[in-house]
């Protein structure tokens, strides 16, 4: 691992400061990907799906299900929101 | 001031994926051969160690580096949305870590794999800023004496 890495920035983190809009356009174009697809992935309720023969984990709850599901559909509704202001004139970095 | 040497977050993500799979190996092929030479019967103890490594290590390996790409991931996406960075992007990253491996247990595994690693990550930030102000500290140049009237 180089100095380029998030994982040694933890043990040796970089002084405080705010990010310049110019700075972080490929963290933002991160953002809007996880976002968007992992909103989608947990909207689908793919996580919860078994092969046959398999169980879930008895915790694993309809409710619950539920619940990371509606976390998938706003996650997915933030990130649609944030490609649409990436890509907007308003944006900082426009 | 920018930092222009630092890479893009897709790089650096999967520079810290192959990072700590490396390292998952690393400690996997040493954890395992130890074990899997203690567990072996006396002849097949070599065979054993190797056995067990060619097992076990890939699969350490592998969490290491699941845990180093999603960790790394999320650490880019929290900067994106704070705009800042400092040491609250990795515990926050690391709290959306512990939760987001263990989501699919229930929402009790959910929650203590967040907030342990979260937890562990405050701990280690907390460690590391409070060593660098001590070497901070003591390299700084001495006061001058008041000068006499």
């Amino acid at each position: 691992m180089s100095n380029n890495s998030n994982i040694l920035k933890v043990f040796n983190p970089p002084e405080s400061r705010d990010l310049t809009p110019n700075e972080c356009t490929h963290c933002q174009i991160l953002q809007t990907v996880v976002l968007t697809g992992g909103g989608a992935y947990f909207a689908s309720n793919m996580p919860f799906r078994v092969q046959p023969g398999q169980r879930l984990p008895p915790a694993a709850t309809q409710a619950w299900q539920g619940g990371v599901r509606g976390l998938g559909f706003a996650m997915l509704a933030f990130g649609i929101y944030n490609a649409w202001y990436f890509f907007s004139p308003k944006a900082p970095h426009a | 001031m920018a930092d222009q040497g630092r890479d893009p977050c897709p790089i650096v993500i999967i520079n810290d994926f192959g990072g700590a799979f490396a390292m998952g190996i690393v400690g996997g092929t040493i954890w395992h051969g130890i074990k899997g030479f203690r567990n072996s019967p006396l002849g097949e103890r070599r065979a054993g160690a190797f056995s067990a490594i060619r097992m076990r290590a890939p699969v350490v390996g592998g969490n290491f580096g699941t845990w180093g790409g999603v960790f790394s991931t999320m650490d880019c996406t929290v900067k994106a949305i704070r705009r800042k960075e400092d040491p609250f992007n990795s515990i926050i990253a690391g709290f959306m870590t512990g939760g987001a491996l263990a989501f699919r247990g229930g929402w009790r595994y959910a929650r203590n794999g967040a907030i342990s690693c979260g937890l562990l990550l405050a701990v280690i930030e907390g460690v590391g800023i409070a060593v660098g102000r001590y070497f901070a500290a003591a390299q700084a140049p001495p006061m001058q004496a008041p000068m006499a009237a």
